[in-house]
């Protein structure tokens, strides 16, 4: 079989939880026999091509290719450059000739690639990994005055955006929903995910649930350290009273991951709690800055000095030591997440988790090891951490061991269920076994 | 014998044509006289023909020294005559801006063809020449009422100043017509009207509207310049578009008080200036709010500023697509653009539904967003799937004539007319209602104009069928209503198929030979509104029958085309203006049947058959 994986950037270019998703399935795939030829298509600004040619590819790997597609209307996701998107892709259907295309994300592409692919005789999967085909606030079901949206209608939409109205937003849907008829297969990461495109009228039989997969150097680290035995695993059975609890924030700093949410928290704590924690910040603020947001995240961090460590970036390969030195890994989102690899990571580190209480990370915590707190309260949140510190609560470092080994080899299942996925579409067509929700 | 036409002008609704014949004789079986233009043609008898004593000349009437008809060197007299025609209905069909093309048959029925631009006349030839006496004499006869009842037996002209004090504040052109206003002395009590310097337009007083100037009164008092009982001096009159560039220079019309003499005041220079909204908000000022006036006057005084100019339209056609396959059943999909180029979406879902057999004629009626719609489908050429022909309208020409131009350029046997935010998410219907409007053609039965059912993007319903109840909201006119309107579709218990008074053009599709004969939609109604009923109502005058095809699938996503057409209040006036011409067209038609009198009335023509047997 033949394969295009479809991201819409690469990893070493912009690092996203898809875009690092794709790639690992990538790469996966470039170690089975049953694959004649995967290609990992990514998206990137025409400057990163570096040529005057729409297509290029990465660091010279000629199964790494970066396309500059035309840009794309932000509100129905269609191309502004049909023919030159078409041309892009019979371009590479012509060269790749693959049997199955597996999409990550449109945006940036154009909603019309499904079709365009399917049009060339390629078999159609993707992944969704937030909900952009249903909401226009940047795909994260959040309304624009900050409240959580629960289902999308064309009123409800207008109401969000004014100046638009209900029957744009009608037009959206049927033009996205449209599209979306020509998938073959597509992915949810998470159950949650699922369940809000199914409300929105993806049929629940053609979804199924899969987790992504992880990057093959995060599973190596993490591997690496389960086989050590247990005295030289860092920090594991100290048992030191006077030692701070560390909690651990990775990922970026953006107003929907609730960072400000966890400083606030810190911040309202009382001094002989705050003597006894630690904040660890892993993340960088690269696009908020002179927002806002920005200034506001400045000012707590200011108030919060004395408990929070500002880690800077991190290389996604050392996140699992950098988890496994935390007491607890916090997840404060304000949006419903679909499955955070955050939590994936934090399993294989080993180490509990604090959630917020809401979509995706309800959904992947583990109720023996992980606690969740009111989504979008700080105070709940500051409760939370309070009540750790005073109560000792530590999860049993037997049960966060047996999870981290049995996520580390769970990518084996998730992997077998997308080449049974990729396999079932590449089957004569009288011989395609039945999918749908049962092959979960 | 020599045959020439010397001169061809029109007025007030008659074209007027001087020829010259020269012959030994009086000539006896000349004609008839033919004026042409495009489709237009008119024709005078020469018994109707005035011959003119002197030639013609515009020598003054003092000068004349014979009203014999002058004699040539070779012995052969040379007869002037004025030849006129009456347009029928007093519409000027004849644009006297454009040549005419001018036929004199002789004798033998051999013809002499020439083509004369159109002269004006001025209110100097009318007073002091023959010709002037001869076109006064037909104009008092078949001329518009008010304008023959001001033109009495003396005409003469006099400088402005002989009027007595006067002033025109202000002179605005708007839209499509212009707004003059200003004060003349004592006019309450006086007999005055306006005309443009070239007669061209007529603005009797009765069309003006007049009010006190307490200011001028206490001005004209004091400076002892003027002495009357009235404080009536300020009055407001519109003049239509026709008379634009002819305003320029004027004259106020008076008749003598004992009704033997008319003068001609002028010329008055005047300076335009162009601002629709203040010329708007004297007429509103003036003549008062539109529903307060007089029906006949709503038409006069608010359309040339709530009215596009109807200039000669322009299209330029771009193709996009595979070419129209011959020989092959085709329907035209007629989508006018203005606004808002975001439509463009429901086109490009058309173009993914529909299928074959259909064409795309999408008219871009908005020179604003033109750029963004050629482009936009430029760049996604290979998508479009169905033959699509994109027309650039030159300006803004309103609904109705975007869509009669769209279908001037449209081929299929069918038409839909089609607004831009209409969504066809199946286009079943469409196929069905072009199935069973050839059916009908085929057949010989009568013609079926099909509607559909319509909805909002909350499956609620938005069209099935117009109705005209009155409605207060209009003065208790008629109103062109949609029933059950915001009601879930579902709810909907009726037939899949029902007769209805009229449909929206919304989505309408009729045959082309049906539109044609109806000469499209009228364009007396402006920017989208009431066009549909009245095609409807013309429609079933030619024996056709209205139909409302009840179907899921079509999304009418209204709200979005309004709100850029300017402010809410002017879109108020403008659907008001339409109402009444609506109302006044459609009066009889419209009215309900009287409840008693109509068994009563069936019973009598029974027994008059009966006695008639």
């Amino acid at each position: 079989m033949r394969m295009i994986i479809l991201s819409h950037g690469h990893p070493e270019l912009s690092a996203g939880g898809a875009e690092r998703a794709a790639y690992s399935l990538f790469q996966r795939l470039k170690q089975d026999a049953t694959i004649d030829e995967v290609v990992f298509v990514a998206r990137a600004e025409h400057q990163a091509i570096g040529h005057s040619a729409n297509l290029g590819s990465f660091r010279g790997r000629p199964d790494e290719i970066l396309v500059a597609p035309p840009p794309v209307d932000g509100f129905t996701f269609q191309s502004f450059g049909y023919d030159v998107l078409k041309q892009l892709v019979d371009e590479l259907v012509d060269s790749i000739k693959p049997d199955v295309v597996h999409i990550h994300h449109f945006l940036f592409w154009g909603v019309e690639i499904f079709e365009l692919f399917q049009q060339a005789g390629v078999k159609v999967v993707f992944t969704a990994h937030e909900y952009a085909a249903i909401c226009s606030n940047y795909g994260q079901m959040v309304k624009v005055d900050g409240r959580l949206c629960y289902a999308a209608s064309p009123a409800e939409c207008g109401l969000c955006f004014p100046a638009t109205s209900a029957g744009k937003f009608f037009v959206r849907n049927t033009i996205l929903k449209t599209m979306f008829d020509h998938i073959d297969e597509f992915i949810a990461p998470s159950e949650f995910l699922k369940d809000r495109y199914v409300a929105w009228g993806v049929p629940a039989e053609k979804i199924h649930v899969i987790e992504n997969l992880l990057d093959a150097g995060v599973l190596t680290r993490g591997q690496a350290r389960l086989a050590a035995t247990p005295d030289e695993r860092a920090g594991d059975d100290d048992e030191d009273p006077n030692q701070r609890v560390v909690f651990g924030y990775f990922g970026q700093i953006n107003p929907f991951k609730g960072i400000d949410l966890l400083l606030q928290a810190a911040a309202s704590l009382p001094e002989e709690i705050r003597e006894s924690i630690e904040i660890r910040i892993h993340g960088e603020n690269k696009h908020y800055r002179e927002s806002e947001f920005g200034k506001r995240v400045d000012e707590l961090l200011a108030d919060t000095k004395d408990v929070v460590r500002q880690m800077g970036s991190y290389r996604n390969e050392d996140v699992s030591d950098l988890m496994a030195v935390c007491d607890w890994i916090i997840m404060p989102s304000i949006w419903w997440e679909n499955s955070p690899v955050v939590i994936q990571e934090a399993r294989i580190a080993g180490r509990p988790l604090i959630c917020a209480n809401i979509g995706g990370m309800a959904e992947k915590i583990d109720r023996s090891t992980d606690l969740l707190f009111p989504a979008r309260s700080p105070g709940a949140l500051a409760e939370l951490m309070r009540k750790i510190v005073r109560q000792r609560i530590k999860p049993s470092p037997q049960r966060l061991n047996d999870l981290a080994r049995s996520r580390s080899s769970a990518d084996d299942i998730h992997f077998a269920r997308h080449q049974a996925l990729y396999a079932n579409l590449h089957q004569p067509s009288g011989w395609r076994r039945a999918t749908g929700s049962g092959c979960r | 014998m020599i045959s020439e036409v010397k001169e061809v002008f029109a007025l007030w609704g008659i074209v007027f044509a001087v020829l010259r014949i020269t012959a030994d004789q009086e000539p006896d079986a000349v004609g008839p006289l033919e004026v042409a233009q495009g489709d237009v043609s008119l024709s005078s008898d020469s018994q109707d023909w005035r011959l003119l004593p002197d030639g013609g000349s515009d020598l003054p009437l003092s000068l004349n020294l014979t009203k014999e008809a002058r004699r040539t060197g070779s012995g052969r007299r040379t007869y002037t005559y004025l030849a006129h025609f009456v347009e029928p209905d007093g519409a000027s069909q004849i644009n006297d801006r454009l040549p005419v093309q001018v036929t004199l048959y002789d004798e033998q029925g051999h013809a002499t063809r020439s083509v004369i631009n159109p002269g004006h006349f001025t209110p100097q030839r009318l007073a002091k020449t023959d010709l002037g006496e001869a076109v006064l004499e037909i104009v008092r006869e078949a001329g518009p009422a008010e304008i023959a009842s001001a033109l009495l037996s003396l005409v003469q002209v006099e400088s402005i100043e002989a009027l007595g004090p006067s002033f025109i504040d202000r002179a605005v052109a708007g839209a499509s017509g212009l707004v003059l206003d200003g004060w003349i002395a004592g006019l309450g009590d006086r007999d005055v009207h306006v005309v443009t310097g070239d007669l061209r337009a007529f603005v009797p007083k009765a069309h003006w509207a007049l009010r006190r100037r307490l200011d001028v009164h206490e001005h004209l008092a004091n400076s002892g310049a003027f002495r009357s009982a009235t404080d009536t001096h300020g009055f407001a009159a519109v003049f239509p578009a026709e008379a634009e560039d002819s305003v320029r220079e004027l004259f106020f019309v008076e008749c003598d008080p004992a009704r033997d003499r008319t003068t001609f005041y002028g010329p008055v220079k005047t300076n335009p200036r162009r601002n629709n909204q203040e010329a708007l908000d004297i007429v509103r000022h003036s003549f008062g709010d539109i529903q307060s006036l007089p029906k006949d006057l709503v038409s006069q005084v608010y359309r040339p500023f709530l009215a596009i100019p109807k200039s000669e339209a322009f299209a330029k056609p771009f193709r996009f697509g595979p070419a129209v396959r011959k020989g092959e059943p085709l329907a035209s999909i007629i989508i006018p653009f203005y606004g808002d180029a975001f439509f463009l979406n429901c086109v490009y879902h058309l173009l993914r539904v529909l299928g074959p057999g259909f064409e795309l004629v999408l008219v871009v009626d908005d020179p604003r967003i033109w750029p963004e719609i050629y482009s936009r489908l430029a760049s996604r050429s290979k998508s479009i799937t169905v033959p699509t022909l994109l027309l650039q309208n030159a300006e803004n020409y309103g609904y109705g004539r975007a869509n009669n131009l769209g279908f001037m350029a449209a081929s299929g046997d069918v038409v839909f007319l089609m607004n831009s935010d209409i969504m066809v998410t199946d286009p079943a219907p469409l196929h069905e209602a072009a199935e069973a409007i050839r059916a009908r053609q085929e057949e010989g039965e009568p013609d079926l104009v099909v509607g559909f059912s319509l909805l909002y993007e909350d499956n609620t319903i938005q069209h099935i069928g117009m109705e005209f109840p009155q409605s207060t909201l209009v003065g208790g006119m008629h109103l062109a209503d949609h029933p059950m309107k915001g009601l879930p579709f579902g709810l909907y218990r009726g037939e899949t198929i029902r007769s209805a008074p009229a449909v929206t053009a919304a989505l309408m599709a009729l045959s082309s030979d049906l539109f044609s004969r109806l000469g499209g939609f009228d364009t007396v109604y402006e920017r989208g509104d009431f066009e549909d009923a009245d095609l409807c109502l013309r429609a079933e005058q030619l024996g056709a029958e209205m139909q409302v095809f009840v179907r899921p699938g079509l999304y009418h996503l209204e709200r979005q085309s309004i709100p850029s057409m300017g402010d809410g209040d002017l879109r108020q006036m403008v659907t008001y203006m339409n109402c009444v011409s609506f109302n006044q067209r459609w009066q009889t038609r419209l009215a309900p049947p009287e409840p008693e009198a109509k068994p009563v009335r069936r019973i009598q023509v029974k027994k008059r058959a009966a006695v008639g047997a």
